[in-house]
């Protein structure tokens, strides 16, 4: 008998209670959009990502491992749709960097935490989509670092200076951003 | 000078996420005290952290749960087929392997046919004689036969049935 709130609901789901599915997706929505959101970096695609995840989670619950946690097995989806969701774009050729600068525009020169929000997620940018990721994983708090290993297919080890790395090279990235910046002034 | 860099970065992010010892954080402290370089490194990797660790999650559409649920449901349930499909497909299985037996005990498949290639334009002793054993054939069947029967009572009546009995539990 297992107390995981989880493999409960899971169990009523394969005993033929469909409708229990949507607890499930209540309570990991925020953070499969938000994963999605990360790599993806469109809200629209980032949506239809997160809900594929979902529809693709609900027809391989049968063979979830029961060993395993849910939430792990789940975002592993949630990371590998997106990835591919991102190949896509990558192949539609949409540019970011402009989405970026356009949605800014709109909340230029309002509040400062506003303003650092707005050079992080530029800075973010132009990280690699695994180092965003790995970045965005590890800062959600919800994580450990196996765990993140365990989504992103990375041994922990590589995860930890991954996620390093990326630091190092995000400061970099805003400094940068903040001279070109400063330069306009 | 970079590798030092690197070096204090790591460590200064390891203490800005709190996995360094009470001992190691306390000496690396002191180290940024002294040095204004490190001082202005810690700054500037705790503004990035502090960056980092603010509004975390975002919030999708107020309908996702419901598109999602409308294209679970439009797609097919949940391959778990019923007990009593399950119950039908075993005694389906068990039939044939009745009648088979049946058959066998009767020595319907007792004789051995020999494929008569004599026909073909090919010289003697270069195409081997091929016999067919029915009665061997129809073992393997039966075999066959019993490990689907198996595997047909565990996945669609056991399986089920210890399910629903966990839930309800």
């Amino acid at each position: 008998m297992t107390n995981d709130p989880d493999l409960i609901l899971i169990d009523r789901v394969l005993a033929g209670e469909q409708h229990v599915f949507a607890e499930l997706v209540d309570k990991h929505k925020r953070y499969a959009f938000t994963i999605a959101l990360k790599i993806l970096q469109d809200r629209g695609e980032a949506e239809e990502a997160a809900q594929d995840s979902f529809v693709k989670a609900y027809h391989h619950l049968v063979k979830f491992n029961r060993e395993a946690k849910f939430s792990t097995w789940f975002y592993r989806i949630v990371f590998n749709t997106a990835i591919s969701y991102k190949r896509k774009q990558k192949a539609n050729f949409q540019d970011i960097e402009h989405t970026v600068i356009h949605d800014s525009a709109d909340v230029e020169s309002t509040l400062e935490r506003d303003d650092k929000q707005k050079y992080l997620s530029l800075a973010l940018t132009k990280l690699n989509d695994q180092d965003r990721t790995a970045l965005s994983l590890f800062y959600l708090d919800e994580f450990s670092l196996e765990e993140i290993g365990e989504i992103t297919g990375l041994p922990t080890n590589t995860m930890k200076v991954r996620i390093h790395r990326a630091r190092q090279k995000l400061a970099e990235e805003l400094k940068l951003i903040l001279s070109k910046e400063a330069l306009t002034l | 000078m970079k590798d030092l860099d690197n070096t204090y970065d790591d460590r200064i992010f390891s203490l800005l996420d709190g996995t360094l010892s009470p001992e190691q954080a306390k000496r690396l402290m002191t180290e940024i005290e002294l040095s204004a370089s490190l001082k202005a490194q810690y700054e500037e990797a705790k503004l990035i952290h502090s960056m980092l660790a603010g509004p975390a999650l975002s919030d999708p559409p107020s309908n996702f749960t419901h598109v999602v649920m409308n294209k679970v449901n439009g797609s097919a349930s949940l391959a778990q087929p019923s007990i009593w499909k399950g119950i039908f497909l075993l005694c389906g299985v068990l039939l044939t392997m009745a009648i088979a037996i049946v058959l066998v005990s009767q020595g319907v498949f007792n004789e051995t046919t020999t494929l008569d290639l004599d026909h073909l334009n090919v010289p003697q002793g270069i195409l081997p004689e091929i016999s067919i054993n029915g009665k061997l054939i129809m073992n393997v069947i039966l075999a066959l036969n019993l490990i689907i029967g198996f595997i047909v009572l565990d996945r669609t009546i056991l399986k089920p049935l210890f399910t629903k009995r966990r839930v309800s539990a």
